[in-house]
């Protein structure tokens, strides 16, 4: 049990990261930023050495992927590192991090509507009790900062097909879902903003899970 | 108003005393409506405290002369990069605005750093008899009082109304001053924004166009004029700069403070979202704002936005909103702003690292911020200047205050701009949008009118934008 798991935060250059990252501190994480951007200059990024010496002592107890513009097939330096992350080991994806990570396991995004509005406020409904976020029930308002999301179709019923378990939705989007087998959580709202009602026990729920979680 | 009557005569009479001058004014009301998710949060040195505990205004009016130009850097970065050499005077900096992440344009323009040590400064509740002064300097040693200026004022009152608002009335021909886009040119610019949100490249970006006007000349707008002006009905920040012919001039009325630091503590008051009041009914305004979700999601957007500025420099779980939506009366509108507060990791960061760090505004950029500021710097036909950028100034206490520059007329060494902007989401009809470049503009206008007693007619005809 690590009651500070360091975290490495991989940062779309988005106006929000710091509000994440800040948050995650607050909760006594230490956390590592790295920046990955869109191709071309995606293409040829690589760790900084010290973060890659951490990466490759494996001493990051988790992977936050942060929100940013632009769609997951931009990002090819993401891309690569949840290749080489641990299977085994926990993931954070918000909003566009959350995408990246459906979308590497097969999810299709859609618009959520033809002029989506960035800010708005939107209700939670809780569909699924989480494997991995314990005691945690979706719920209340959110703050959702997304033109694309997962439609509920696509998430289907608790034994389908789909690698993925719909934890809440917001209408007929995703809003929180879960990997059935490995601890990786998408959130498409920002739990990280002042109006999402539930975000700081989200993010409570998440550091639980780093600390529980961590090995060696 | 007792002492607010007394302020255009002072500087009529400061402007004897010299001609190059600073200017910092600042109008504080407490907010008219609290939105019900407010907390009732403070921390232990609320920067403000004082100018909201009262629906009474709270007036700032620091006044520098003769300052000493300190620095001026053509790359931002190098100039937030170096070190305060200097700790014998207060700063006052003046800031372009600036693109993050890309290479600087062929032409920028300098960050400005001036220290003064000649300044007035005059605080209070408008309505207080003797409200506080703060002087320093020699050219000011002999006020010590709220008394010795009054007697500056009563003395220059006779001379004031006697002289006309222009030192050379009849030599200054009326003035033009035409849009340097088309209203097409515009429309496509939006368009362009806008399909960019429709992907999700961006969420909110400030579009900006420029409006070219007169040649310059010295004494174009003196302190008194602008003073004068201020008064007449007063904005939130009024910001002159009238140095020198070799330096940038400013005459700015922004409604919006960029931050506000005292020792480790920091705050800014993100604006978005007007709307017109209803005679004799104040109230109805506030609900119009609260229910709209074009307005809400833009102050939550913006109010995010300011707290991950304020979250590069502050300690993790310190930066809160200590009062979301609150409303604000200002002239005939209602105006939405939120108040966001935190505690800075480094208490001794230098004013200029702080602003470095913190810089382009949030509101006049977009998020997310990087990527929107280079567009910007791409699909604007011209560089905004000192538009949009940051006017600092260090005040007696210590503490820094700033203001966005918007709303403002501008000069270089040979001419006058000005800038219109607004605010793109997804929710924004183009149309709509460029009609209100105009109408901005042509309200804004008169006030160059009467800065400078001259009368601009393609302006007043609304002939200004091109067809």
């Amino acid at each position: 049990m690590n009651s500070h798991p360091r975290i490495l935060f991989v940062d779309h250059a988005d106006s929000f990261s710091d509000n994440l990252i800040a948050a995650l501190q607050a909760r006594g994480c230490p956390v590592d930023r790295i920046l990955s951007l869109p191709a071309p200059e995606g293409e040829n990024l690589s760790l900084p050495p010290h973060i890659a010496a951490l990466w490759s002592a494996r001493a990051y107890q988790a992977l936050v992927l942060s929100p940013g513009p632009l769609i997951p097939e931009s990002y090819p330096f993401t891309k690569r590192l949840l290749d080489e992350w641990p299977e085994e080991r926990p993931v954070l994806g918000v909003c566009l991090g959350h995408q990246m990570l459906l979308w590497r396991d097969g999810y299709t995004l859609g618009l959520v509507a033809d002029r989506p509005v960035h800010g708005r406020l939107e209700n939670i409904e809780s569909v699924n009790p989480s494997r991995w976020l314990k005691d945690f029930v979706d719920g209340g308002f959110a703050a959702f900062y997304n033109s694309w999301a997962v439609h509920v179709s696509q998430m289907g019923s608790e034994s389908g097909a789909g690698t993925w378990r719909l934890l809440s939705r917001s209408g007929d989007f995703a809003a929180l879902a879960e990997h059935k087998t490995r601890p990786r959580i998408g959130v498409q709202y920002h739990p990280e903003s002042f109006s999402s009602c539930r975000g700081a026990v989200l993010l409570d729920a998440f550091v639980a899970l780093m600390q529980g979680a961590a090995l060696d | 108003m007792s002492w607010f009557a007394t302020l255009d005569n002072l500087a009529f009479g400061l402007e004897r005393r010299t001609k190059e001058w600073i200017c910092f004014l600042r109008y504080e009301t407490g907010p008219l409506a609290c939105h019900p998710d407010a907390r009732d949060y403070s921390l232990p040195d609320t920067v403000t405290r004082a100018a909201r505990s009262s629906p009474e205004p709270f007036v700032r009016c620091t006044f520098i002369a003769r300052p000493k130009l300190a620095r001026s850097e053509f790359v931002p970065e190098k100039f937030f990069s170096s070190e305060d050499s200097h700790r014998s005077g207060l700063s006052v900096f003046l800031v372009p605005f600036f693109s993050v992440g890309t290479v600087a344009s062929a032409q920028p323009l300098p960050c400005l750093q001036w220290i003064y040590e000649d300044y007035i400064e005059i605080s209070g509740r408008s309505s207080d008899a003797t409200p506080a002064v703060h002087t320093g300097g020699a050219l000011f040693s002999d006020l010590r009082s709220f008394d010795d200026v009054l007697k500056i004022a009563e003395h220059s009152k006779a001379g004031a109304n006697e002289l006309s608002i222009s030192d050379e009335p009849d030599s200054v021909t009326p003035a033009a001053w035409t849009f340097n886009q088309s209203a097409e040119s515009v429309r496509k610019m939006i368009d362009h924004l806008q399909s960019g949100m429709r992907r999700g490249n961006y969420y909110l970006a400030n579009a900006t166009t420029r409006v070219s006007g007169p040649a310059r000349r010295s004494g174009d707008v003196s302190l008194y004029s602008f003073v004068k002006e201020w008064l007449r009905s007063p904005v939130r920040q009024g910001v002159f700069v009238g140095c020198g012919q070799e330096l940038p001039a400013v005459c700015c009325f922004s409604p919006e403070r960029f931050i506000l630091r005292r020792g480790a503590f920091v705050q800014t008051e993100p604006i978005k979202g007007t709307a017109p009041v209803l005679a004799g009914e104040p109230d109805s305004g506030v609900s119009v704002l609260w229910s709209s979700e074009k307005e809400m999601s833009e102050q939550r957007l913006v109010t995010d936005l300011l707290r991950n500025d304020l979250n590069r420099v502050c300690r993790a779980g310190t930066v809160t909103v200590t009062s979301p939506c609150e409303v604000h009366a200002a002239n005939s509108l209602l105006q939405m702003q939120s108040v966001v507060t935190g505690e800075l990791a480094d208490p001794n960061i230098s004013h200029a690292r702080l602003l470095g760090e913190l810089l382009p505004a949030g509101s006049v950029s977009g998020t997310p911020k990087r990527a929107v500021s280079r567009e910007i710097s791409v699909i604007e036909e011209s560089p905004r200047g000192y538009y949009t950028g940051v006017f600092a100034c260090e005040g007696s206490q210590g503490e820094l205050d700033s203001a966005v520059l918007i709303r403002g007329f501008f000069a270089d060494e040979k001419q006058w701009t000005a800038g219109i902007g607004a605010g793109i989401t997804t929710l924004s009809d183009p149309d709509a949008e460029v009609r209100e470049f105009e109408l901005k503009w042509r309200s804004f206008a008169q006030r160059w009118q009467r800065l400078t007693g001259v009368c601009a007619p393609d302006a007043e005809q609304g002939r200004g934008v091109k067809k």
